[in-house]
């Protein structure tokens, strides 16, 4: 990231948040840093030059127009980069529709992955995903439930 | 002697203590003159997993790599021992690993094993730290499985269900330790050991039941990189600083317990500022306490040479406690709960203070008497410094407790 280039880290409940801006300035020492983050969110600590807040505290699927004012709100920020904590499908998403060229996940210690953007790709992965989720949670409980231990001596 | 080393979470930089220790006894070792090579899993869809910069350990490593349908527990314990077998060592040393790890260790069973366990692994499945509501729980994995079995169903059931499974979770999964075999599978490999290493006497006294062979070997520091440095000479009206590091917002990790001692603290005077590395936000607001923010480890000893006092408030059964160690080579009091491997590391009324957990009325005590006592801050830092020395140096760990175990078990491999 060069001087004039733009970041825009997207929140994260806790310490990591900070931190995580703290690591993008270290490394990028003149981009122009946005943290994204809800209404009610406490930002002391936090480095960014800019905060952009949201218009709740958290998006439902449901919130449909809501969203695309969020998408929106970030396509205008004009990133070069979007930055979030966590590799989960929803913040992929998010980072699809940001429009930025460049879509990452930092993690605190300062490591680097690069999201993948296709925004259909993570949303028809969605549904088996939860459903193959479902059927593990049963086999827990069932497990767990149904086949004691049974303790030799 | 060649000398093995089976780590299956392994990364660097380290994220956590146990990578940390591992590097630093693998490097002691090779010191001592042993050949030392580390076996590591690496997984491409879980960034946790043996990340490794080229060039960046000091010893020779061996990358194995899986994905998510090869980390299973008939993949990964047949590839550690085919990588393993092809480097022929005289001992194996089984270190940090999840759910999989008592696969592995069946897998070598051919070898003499040493176990290295980091926190309370073979008590609590759920994240080993044996922590529940605020508590340490009186429950544990080899005594009462299914309890633990139970809870930690809850406590990853929601991820699961979710389909927001980490590295944990899907180990979990893959490893079938939510099934009653896995029972079996674990506490077999716990006596199977022909030595277990562990950071304090609690969790020594929890193994013995399973084994006989558990060495209590602490962690440690190098006293070099931590310069002893005389305690800051304050004008009159200046504060004094109380400093608390470590990973402050954890709840385990006891800020509140600093809060409330400050709060009583703040009655009675002023004199005192508490600097605590946490972000603003974690913190109450009051004239006598200083988030740091957050601050790598190579910045904290300049915090530990301002600071007069350094407090460790753990209410879990935090099995070592660096942070105490770090403070004591600084030359600084040190107080700290009376909790697992932390009681251990202070000689209290020598080189700092021990308070009952969650008693924040004799941390204030404590306290108040080190802030009266110019001299005996100025004494227990010494006298800090001196056990560091003694006892925590890595040099000196390395020489004093890992040769009678390597020779104690070659000796009974080759009579075997």
């Amino acid at each position: 990231m060069n001087n004039s280039e733009r970041a825009c880290v997207f929140f994260s409940i806790g310490s990591d948040f900070a931190k995580v801006v703290k690591t993008v300035r270290a490394r990028h020492p003149g981009a122009r840093i946005t943290a994204m983050a809800p209404p009610d969110f406490p930002m002391d600590g936090v480095a960014a030059d800019d905060v952009v807040r949201m218009e709740v505290q958290r998006y439902r699927p449901w919130h449909v127009a809501r969203l695309r004012r969020l998408a929106r709100q970030l396509r205008a920020g004009r990133y070069d980069r979007f930055v979030v904590l966590f590799p989960s499908v929803k913040l992929k998403m998010l980072a699809s529709l940001s429009g930025a060229p460049k879509c990452e996940c930092w993690g605190v210690d300062g490591r680097v992955r690069r999201l993948d953007p296709g925004f259909w790709g993570n949303f028809s992965g969605e549904l088996p995903r939860r459903l193959r989720g479902f059927w593990q949670f049963l086999d827990v409980w069932v497990q767990t439930l149904l086949r004691p231990v049974r303790k030799r001596r | 002697m060649k000398l093995a080393f089976v780590d299956l979470v392994f990364s660097w930089p380290p994220l956590g203590g146990a990578p940390l220790d591992l590097y630093q006894t693998m490097v002691g070792l090779q010191q001592l003159g042993h050949e030392a090579k580390l076996f590591f899993a690496a997984d491409k869809d879980n960034w946790d997993r043996g990340e490794i910069p080229p060039g960046s350990l000091p010893f020779e490593s061996q990358r194995l790599d899986f994905d998510l349908d090869t980390f299973t527990p008939e993949h990964v314990p047949a590839r550690f021992r085919e990588a393993v077998d092809a480097w022929r060592p005289d001992v194996v040393f089984v270190c940090f690993g999840f759910f999989m790890k008592p696969f592995v260790t069946k897998a070598l069973a051919g070898y003499p094993l040493v176990s290295r366990y980091y926190a309370y692994e073979v008590a609590c499945l759920r994240d080993y730290r044996q922590f529940w509501k605020k508590k340490t729980c009186p429950s544990d994995y080899v005594n009462t499985p299914n309890a633990c079995r139970r809870c930690t169903a809850r406590a990853l059931g929601k991820d699961i269900r979710a389909g927001r499974i980490n590295s944990y979770a899907r180990e979990y999964l893959a490893a079938g330790a939510h099934r009653p075999e896995y029972y079996d599978v674990l506490v077999e490999s716990v006596r199977s050991y022909n030595a277990i290493i562990v950071y304090n006497h609690m969790t020594k006294r929890h193994l013995s039941a399973l084994n006989a062979n558990v060495h209590v070997i602490p962690g440690g520091v190098h006293a070099g990189e931590f310069a002893f440095t005389p305690p800051p000479s304050r004008k009159p009206g200046e504060k004094k600083i109380i400093l608390m590091t470590g990973r402050a917002t954890d709840f385990s990790k006891g800020l509140h317990i600093v809060q409330r001692s400050g709060a009583l603290l703040a009655k009675r005077r002023d004199d005192f500022e508490f600097w605590v590395t946490v972000e603003a936000p974690f913190v109450r607001k009051a004239p006598w306490i200083r988030a740091l923010g957050w601050h790598d480890v190579s910045e904290l000893p300049a915090f530990y040479r301002q600071a007069d006092i350094c407090v460790v408030p753990s209410v879990w059964e935090e099995p070592f406690g660096m942070v105490a160690v770090e403070a004591m080579a600084t030359g600084r009091p040190v107080c700290v709960s009376r909790v697992g491997g932390l009681q251990e590391i202070v000689t209290p009324g020598e080189t700092g203070f021990i308070y009952d957990r969650n008693d924040a009325k004799a941390l204030a005590g404590h306290l108040e008497t080190l802030l009266d006592q110019p001299d005996l801050r100025a004494r227990m830092g010494e006298a800090g410094r001196r056990r560091v020395e003694q006892e925590y140096d890595w040099p000196r760990i390395m020489q004093k407790y890992y040769p009678p175990i390597l020779e104690g078990i070659v000796k009974k491999a080759k009579t075997a």
